[in-house]
């Protein structure tokens, strides 16, 4: 049975944005045949991406006008759209699949387990159809295609995700971050960027120009970033202002509806129906069934099959059960559409005359591969807010200003969403060896930059692909994994590799010895943004 | 047992070693060094094989060898012998079915499926492989993840200094920086004898530039950090906050300080909420043109025959997602309004009439009495940098007619300037103080600074953590009253509560291993003893281990204040009053 319930229509009293946050940084390793970094992409296809797109495409089908706004940074759309990765995908798909009717077969007479192996035989089966047949392997068209209608608002994010604070004093670098990724936002979704999720959030006052000069008209910082602003921010943290010099808008993270469900104690994703993260096949079952699946050197590896719940703080966990999360993500999602009620209500009042936005962004990968009920959740927030009030509207910034256009003008201040607010988890005891080496890599790259105004031939290609290995240098999420303390080890190479390659071509492109056999090799091992152009590492004049 | 007399492991490269190892199955393979894997190489023959483990050693070496050797190709060569023979490439490894303890029914047709499956895996990486022959080959090696983590490589080894004149200074949050340095070889060996002399006389020189060209000697407030020169690399503590410091490196001697190297400017974010508060509005014009069919702003109206649905989707959603029946439930009708006494917070702010201050020179500003109206909208347009407004710019015609404001937007001059001064300015300029606003003093710039029914119950408490390092927890209960101010002002708040998820803040030391072990030797800096919570001013703490000064200007030593002063007539020059520093310049 349907109701047919239609609430009266109110104006409503505010707004409400959901952002995701889509990032992975660029791990391709053409030259291993299997490489367990790879797997970050592949999980975040499995559990996240298909399944943002499935719900999109139902969401429209029952005819609600939902508004999102997602930040699909350009390594990650690279790495979305390489043939090599998509072809790796659809090995690692398959694997899963077959795998999860090994495990049909496996749990056959077992009421609890039975019914969960069906439901991820089922879901496998149905991801690889969808990739495979449906989305012919390219994802990123079907993000554009609700982007193009309106439902969904993609902005970009700095090329490879570089901490722009900590590169503040060479503006070249922070320069081309920015116009690169304004650039391959360009080739993915045939229009410019609207707005930016600055890497981490990491604003410091003075980038905003850059985002001018490349056409972006709004960015996002944490709460302190519109909460310290100067001067004082008229309406707090629930509405955005113009940069002074540049009139670039700021959309500040509320904190509490974050921390609904960020927080891992008070949040959502910790309850005890929801399933368990670490408890997966790879590492429960015997070794001799799961080898096939697992690292080929024998260590054991998360399969994404997983059959505990979170249970509570015990070693000893629960079977899932997949009706009684189901409905624990009901009873949350209707706690957060009835949250958000009460909050715009409150902050009407204590506004008068301000129609208040709250803005809640989160990683996207939270939705679905580290909270597996995430997406479900999500759906049904998304459907209860259409649905059952009229109090607020969902909206992404962009159309939130073209609504309320006059907002406050005043300079934000610099933060980050890291953990304390600002620059610290970059900068610290466990990485800031790398600075030195980064700014010296740049500064040597803006020199060549300037150097060498006309070149061609092979000349340029080693001044394009130099700009390449300086960008996937500055990636914020080396500095990052060497703070968290897991795969410190890959992250290390990984810059040194970087640095060492980009070193190796400055000194041919000085000596005018440059090997082009060895050239090629790393254009194709590094082959993000192939239509780079080193120019711009620049200045550009100012307008 | 007998060692062959000639081994034939001795002519293999350690790739080819580490290849057979693998196959062998030896564990920790990738660790071992080659005299290593042979030994284990041979033992494993010797026990699989007994008595023909040389021959079956040869068979391996014959295999592997074969296949590493492989001369590179150019990329036609390869591609015609690809076309030729594609499964001439190396074949991926046989796909071994798992013995199962219990065999299982219907296991067979699973086995088949699972065989096709792996032979079109197997196709598709040879598939890859042919697309890309045309990159040279040599480099596109068989390994593992743990291989590329431990493959030693020393050439990508970076250099530890590149022996250049440099001082790079990097802001971390409001309360330290990091600065590193280097410097060239005949800097370096002065540096050098200089330590042996004379350790202790290597400062560095933090100067307060805010708003100024540093020229050296014209800085707004210093402060001086003994450190030392050869580490190259060191946090500091800072209590300036929203201000722009320049560093300097460099040694004390008879006629005074020399300076070395000196940093590019960094600018200290500010610790709280901006005490400046000017209302002024701008309007959005989109720079990019808005098609009103995609982004739709009015009533939208969806309809499934305008999006192309994918069925896949469709059908498969059940996989996903469970069905959703909405449920007539209404949240939330609007309550009423509380009157403004009682939240005070409510009462909207008087609008601004004028952005800019009258002219030094006037007499005092004539009545003027605001009428409520709506914010003045500024059409924007872009503004001049922002030097130009660090002192009052003189008035022109139009700025001293309250009805007209200027079409530029104006910078707050307030950059050091006192409270006083400040607030002169402000009221002068037609704008608030917060605290104006709120109603509380003006020497309240921090919520410890609220009366006492507004503060909060703080604990501290010293414990020790499971690496016996000294860890203070401060915990604290904040009034009813207070939280209403949350929402617009308690960055401080904000940063514990939200940022760490916790109302618990960490004190640790700060900076480096390197650093601390340092200044804890004789003769080494005291200031590494200071701690400061993550989040909080030195005002916010009152711990024993802070510095005098701060605890000597702490407020509650004149509360209450001081009766107004007369409002000086003219506004006072820039001052260097709210730069502290440990010597002033």
């Amino acid at each position: 049975m349907k109701f047919n319930f239609q609430l009266p229509e109110m104006e409503p009293i505010g707004y409400h944005a959901m952002v995701l946050h889509a990032h992975l940084p660029y791990v391709r390793h053409p030259e291993y045949d299997y490489f367990l970094e790879e797997h970050w992409l592949y999980e975040a296809i499995t559990e996240t991406y298909v399944p943002l797109l499935v719900m999109f495409e139902n969401l429209v089908k029952d005819g609600i006008d939902f508004r999102l706004t997602m930040t699909m940074t350009p390594s990650l759309l690279a790495m979305l759209a390489d043939p090599l990765l998509q072809d790796r995908y659809l090995v690692y798909i398959g694997r899963l699949v077959e795998l999860a009717e090994k495990e049909v077969v496996r749990t056959r007479g077992d009421s609890q387990f039975h019914p969960l192996a069906l439901y991820y035989a089922d879901r496998f089966k149905a991801t690889y159809t969808l990739f495979n047949d449906t989305y012919h392997r390219n994802l990123v068209d079907g993000f554009k295609k609700f982007q193009d209608y309106g439902c969904l608002e993609i902005v970009t994010c700095c090329a490879t995700h570089g901490f722009l604070p900590l590169f503040q004093m060479y503006p070249e670098a922070v320069q081309a971050q920015v116009e690169v990724a304004a650039q391959s936002y360009r080739k993915h979704f045939d229009r410019s960027p609207r707005g930016i999720w600055l890497a981490e959030c990491g604003f410091y006052p003075g980038a905003d120009r850059f985002l001018k000069q490349a056409g972006i008209e709004f960015f996002f910082t944490d709460t302190h970033g519109i909460v310290n602003s100067t001067p004082r921010s008229r309406y707090g943290a629930y509405a955005p202002i113009f940069c002074p010099d540049t009139g670039v808008a700021v959309f500040c993270r509320d904190r509490e509806s974050s921390e609904q469900v960020w927080s891992s104690e008070v949040g959502y994703p910790g309850d005890h129906y929801f399933r368990e993260y670490y408890r997966d096949i790879g590492y429960d079952l015997d070794f001799d069934y799961i080898k096939d699946y697992v690292q080929p050197d024998g260590t054991r590896k998360n399969t994404g099959i997983k059959y505990y719940r979170v249970t509570g703080k015990t070693a000893e966990k629960q079977p899932y059960n997949l009706e009684m999360a189901r409905q624990k993500s009901d009873i949350y999602a209707s706690h957060f559409v009835r949250s958000r009620a009460e909050q715009l209500t409150n902050l009407a009042h204590v506004f008068a005359g301000h129609k208040p936005l709250v803005l809640s962004p989160y990683d996207a990968e939270l939705y679905g591969h580290w909270w597996f009920e995430g997406p479900e959740w999500l759906n049904l927030v998304m459907r209860k807010a259409a649905h059952n009030q009229s109090t607020y509207k969902m909206t992404t910034p962009y159309e939130y200003l073209l609504n309320n256009p006059t907002q406050q003008v005043a300079e934000p201040s610099p933060s980050s969403w890291g953990a304390n607010g600002y620059n610290s988890f970059w900068l610290n005891e466990t990485n800031d060896k790398i600075y030195r080496h980064l700014h010296k890599a740049t500064e040597r790259m803006i020199e060549l930059a300037y150097r060498f105004p006309e070149t061609e031939g092979i000349t340029e290609r080693a001044l394009n692909q130099a700009a390449r290995e300086l960008l996937l240098a500055q990636s914020s999420d080396w500095p990052f994994i060497m703070k968290t303390g897991t795969m410190v080890e890959y992250a290390v190479k990984r810059v040194k590799t970087h640095l060492y390659r980009f070193n190796q071509l400055y000194q041919g492109i000085y000596r005018q010895e440059i090997d082009p056999e060895w050239l090629t090799k790393v254009e194709y091992l590094d082959n993000i943004f192939p239509d780079i152009d080193y120019s711009v590492y620049r200045l550009k004049r100012a307008a | 047992m007998s060692t062959p007399h000639k081994d034939p492991l001795r002519a293999l490269g350690s790739r080819v070693l580490r290849q057979i190892a693998r196959h062998l199955k030896i564990k920790h393979y990738y660790r071992k060094s080659p005299s290593k894997l042979r030994r284990a190489i041979h033992r494993v023959c010797e026990r699989q094989h007994g008595p023909q483990a040389l021959e079956a050693m040869n068979q391996l070496i014959h295999r592997f060898q074969g296949e590493s050797t492989v001369e590179p190709q150019t990329g036609l060569q390869a591609a015609v012998e690809a076309l030729r023979d594609p499964l001439a490439l190396p074949p991926l490894p046989p796909p071994a079915s798992p013995p199962l303890k219990k065999p299982l029914k219907n296991i067979q047709a699973l086995e088949d499926q699972i065989e096709a499956r792996r032979a079109a895996e197997r196709k598709a990486i040879e598939e890859h492989r042919l697309r890309y022959l045309f990159s040279p080959s040599q480099f596109v090696h068989k390994g593992t993840h743990e291989e590329y983590i431990l493959e030693k490589d020393e050439d990508i080894e970076l250099p530890d200094y590149y022996a250049e004149q440099e001082l790079v200074a990097l802001p971390i949050d409001p309360y330290r920086y990091y600065v590193y340095w280097d410097f060239d070889t005949p800097l370096q060996a002065e540096v050098e004898s200089l330590m042996k002399q004379a350790p202790d006389v290597f400062m560095l020189k933090v100067s307060d530039v805010t708003g100024i060209q540093y020229t050296g000697d014209n800085a707004l407030a210093v402060s001086w950090e003994p450190c030392n020169p050869l580490i190259k690399e060191w946090y500091l503590n800072t209590d300036w906050h929203d201000r722009h410091v320049c560093v300097e490196l460099g040694h004390r001697h008879a006629k005074g300080f020399k300076v070395l190297l000196r940093s590019n400017v960094i600018h200290i974010p500010p610790a709280s909420v901006s005490s400046v508060r000017l209302d002024r509005f701008a309007e959005f014009v989109p720079a990019q043109p808005v098609a009103t069919d995609r982004i739709v702003t009015e009533e939208p109206q969806l309809s499934t025959s305008q999006v192309p649905i994918e069925t896949a989707a469709q059908e498969l959603v059940g996989a996903f997602f469970e069905s959703y029946t909405p449920t007539p439930v209404q949240f939330n009708p609007i309550p009423p309004a509380r009157s403004s006494e009682a939240r005070p917070v409510a009462s909207p702010p008087q609008p601004v009439q004028r952005v800019a201050p009258p002219a030094p020179q006037a007499t005092a500003p004539a009545e003027h009495t605001p009428t409520p109206a709506a914010p003045p909208v500024i059409h924007w347009r872009p503004a001049p940098s922002r030097a130009v407004f660090l002192k009052p710019p003189e008035p022109t015609k139009a700025e001293q007619s309250p009805e007209q404001a200027p079409a530029t937007p104006q910078l707050m001059p307030t950059q050091g300037m006192d409270t006083h001064e400040t607030e002169h300015w402000l009221s002068t300029a037609g704008g608030q103080h917060i605290q104006q606003w709120l109603g509380l003093p003006y020497d309240v710039r921090w919520f410890s600074d609220f009366p006492a029914e507004a503060l909060p119950l703080m604990f501290e408490q010293w414990i020790t953590d499971p690496y016996d390092q000294a860890l203070m927890i401060s915990y604290a209960i904040w009034p009813w009253e207070v939280t209403e101010y949350l929402p617009l002002g308690a960055s401080d708040w904000t940063l514990q509560k939200f940022l760490g998820a916790s109302l618990f803040s960490w004190f640790r030391p700060a900076g480096s291993e390197r650093m601390i072990r340092w200044q804890t030797q004789p003769g080494g800096s005291e200031k590494i003893h200071w701690l400061r919570p993550q989040g909080a001013s030195e005002q916010h703490w009152s711990g024993s281990l802070q510095p005098l000064r701060a605890q000597s200007a702490h407020p509650w030593e004149s509360w209450p204040p001081a009766p107004p002063q007369p409002v000086p007539s003219t506004p006072p020059a820039l001052s260097l009053a709210s730069g502290s520093g440990y010597f002033r310049a």
